[in-house]
């Protein structure tokens, strides 16, 4: 008896210590701690395969036409490039640019208004949105419990004969978790492990002094819902976070995006409006409509000359992160999904 | 056209000696039924969560219920039973799902999001939900939900128990569709002010009996 117990304490202390050991490669030293609650869902590779599967299996819309990698690519930082607007079932066109995918440990809340509150809740949001993939939980777990594969991948990761909605959304958060972006030459350079070069120096510098307090380092967003005071997109009529609070003063207010990555995540800006970082920039440092809720920050033209531009792109381009772009793990299981 | 008196027993409390116990009882006697000359209504969805089952002794805390939130399913015929501490002379519970439980992320059994009651839109659960066809043809779809200022539809309700009798809490369902209009197509589907003023309609439509 005595032995067996032992034997038990022995086996769930080295689980524990794989899960944590899992958790430390994924999640990098010098970022802050991650408010994504690694208890209530520990990290297992078994279900971050899963959730991987199911990540890029079009059984998750309607008609099985979409998968959740049809906007969120990992070619692109997990955003859907070139594409001012995604396009969902039956080629219907919603009213945002796909965000790109990463370091969502730390993202206090998802959508560019805020509307979803936790990760494993998010991947309801485009699966039941009509102009996404139009389905319901109800069908896919339907979906899900008739397929033999999945059962048998499901039973395996948290021994449960009928698939549940908590294990298929806990299952995709864990995939999500996995993508952790923090491979970039500024990270090189906060490691001590590459220079910048004189332009991308002074890049850096005046990224500091006009573009951090927005897009803080190290995950270059600080999540604030603010007004750019981008001009109303007439053709969509988006108020942002005020669909959310219903408060006025929320108008036009959108999440600030990570910069991570941000040379693979174009066209930019809530509706997708600008192609280049060029044209973002140029709409930073000239006069723009200011409506009453304007960020405080933004309510002059930023004083960046032309060149100056060129050189905070040339920072701009050290965040991209081309191990996490072609990492292996991220991308289409093609071991898994060829056959269906 | 006769009025029908419709009552749906949710919860009751017997206290005999030998059954310490809460019930959760839902019961729905016909889906259609016709009570007043104009009004008919034919109900297709009622549920609701009921959470955070305390039980009370002159005003001290004697027992938490420790499941947290319990979905109720009016149109299907459940039980569930929770033991309580017999010396218990009042308890109390929420109409809904407590903000801490609405940020903790995905859950099973009653809280899982596949049973319907929670948006997809907007992270949130749906604290009471009622669809029904009114008159006929009228649409009537009730989403009551929102955890957070300024559109709280959590409602706190508390009773006193008998500890000589039988207690049963139940919700009039008679009594809460008298604030809606049924004449005309309703729908609520967010958290706003119609919806916090719904919630305590809902809340006012509970009631404790003793037999």
């Amino acid at each position: 008896m005595t032995k067996i117990s032992t034997l038990l304490i022995i086996a769930i202390l080295f689980v524990l210590l794989c899960s944590s050991r899992l958790e430390k490669n994924l999640l990098p030293s010098y970022f802050p701690k991650p408010r994504y609650d690694f208890a209530s869902n520990p990290f297992k590779k078994d279900i971050i395969t899963l959730g991987r599967r199911l990540f890029y299996d079009p059984i998750l819309s309607k008609n099985n036409t979409l998968s959740c990698a049809s906007c969120h690519s990992p070619y692109n930082a997990f955003a859907h490039v070139d594409h001012e607007l995604s396009h969902g079932i039956y080629d219907r066109i919603g009213i945002r640019n796909a965000p790109a995918l990463f370091n969502l440990a730390w993202a206090p809340y998802f959508m560019l208004d805020g509307a979803i509150h936790h990760l494993d809740m998010q991947a309801l949001a485009p699966l039941s949105d009509s102009n996404e993939m139009n389905n319901s939980i109800e069908m896919v777990l339907f979906q899900l419990n008739k397929d033999a594969s999945y059962q048998q991948q499901f039973k395996q990761c948290f021994r449960d004969s009928t698939i549940t909605g908590e294990h298929f959304l806990k299952a995709i958060a864990q995939f999500m978790l996995s993508l952790v972006s923090a491979e970039s030459k500024y990270d090189s350079v906060m490691r001590g492990d590459a220079h910048f070069t004189a332009q991308e120096n002074n890049g850096y510098q005046l990224f500091q002094k006009h573009c951090n307090s927005c897009h803080q380092a190290p995950l270059f967003t600080n999540y604030e819902f603010i007004n750019t005071g981008l001009a109303e997109n007439s053709a969509i009529h988006d108020y942002g976070r005020f669909r959310i609070t219903k408060n006025e003063n929320d108008s036009f207010k959108f999440k600030v995006p990570s910069l991570r990555n941000i040379a693979f995540t174009y066209p930019y800006m809530h509706d997708g409006r600008y192609a280049s970082l060029k044209d973002v920039l140029k709409f930073y440092t000239t006069i723009h409509t200011f409506q009453k809720n304007t960020d405080i920050r933004l309510q002059k033209p930023m004083p960046i000359s032309a060149n100056e531009q060129v050189d905070i792109i040339s920072f701009l381009l050290c965040l991209s992160d081309n191990k996490f772009i072609f990492n292996s793990k991220h991308t289409y299981p093609k071991n898994i999904l060829k056959n269906q | 056209m006769k009025l029908l008196l419709f009552v749906i027993l949710c919860i009751s409390l017997p206290v005999s000696s030998f059954c310490q116990a809460i019930q959760f009882k839902s019961k729905i006697n016909q889906d259609h039924f016709i009570f007043t000359s104009a009004d008919t209504i034919e109900i297709k969805v009622l549920k609701f969560y009921i959470a955070n089952l305390q039980f009370w002794r002159k005003g001290k805390l004697v027992q938490t219920d420790k499941k947290g939130a319990y979905l109720i399913d009016v149109l299907k015929d459940a039980t569930t039973i929770i033991p309580y501490k017999k010396s218990s002379d009042s308890l109390s519970f929420i109409l809904g799902v407590d903000s801490l439980i609405q940020k903790k992320g995905a859950m099973g059994a009653g809280l899982d999001p596949s049973n319907g009651m929670y948006w997809t839109w907007q992270s949130g659960y749906i604290h009471f939900k009622l669809e029904a066809i009114t008159n006929g043809a009228r649409n009537l779809q009730l989403h009551i939900g929102g955890y957070s200022a300024p559109y709280n539809t959590i409602q706190a309700i508390g009773f006193p128990i008998n500890r000589l009798k039988n207690n049963c809490i139940q919700f009039d369902l008679l009594a809460f569709l008298k604030h809606i209009d049924l004449s005309n197509t309703k729908k609520i589907m967010s958290p706003c002010a119609e919806a916090v003023l719904i919630s305590t309609n809902i809340a006012q439509s509970f009631s404790i009996c003793h037999d």
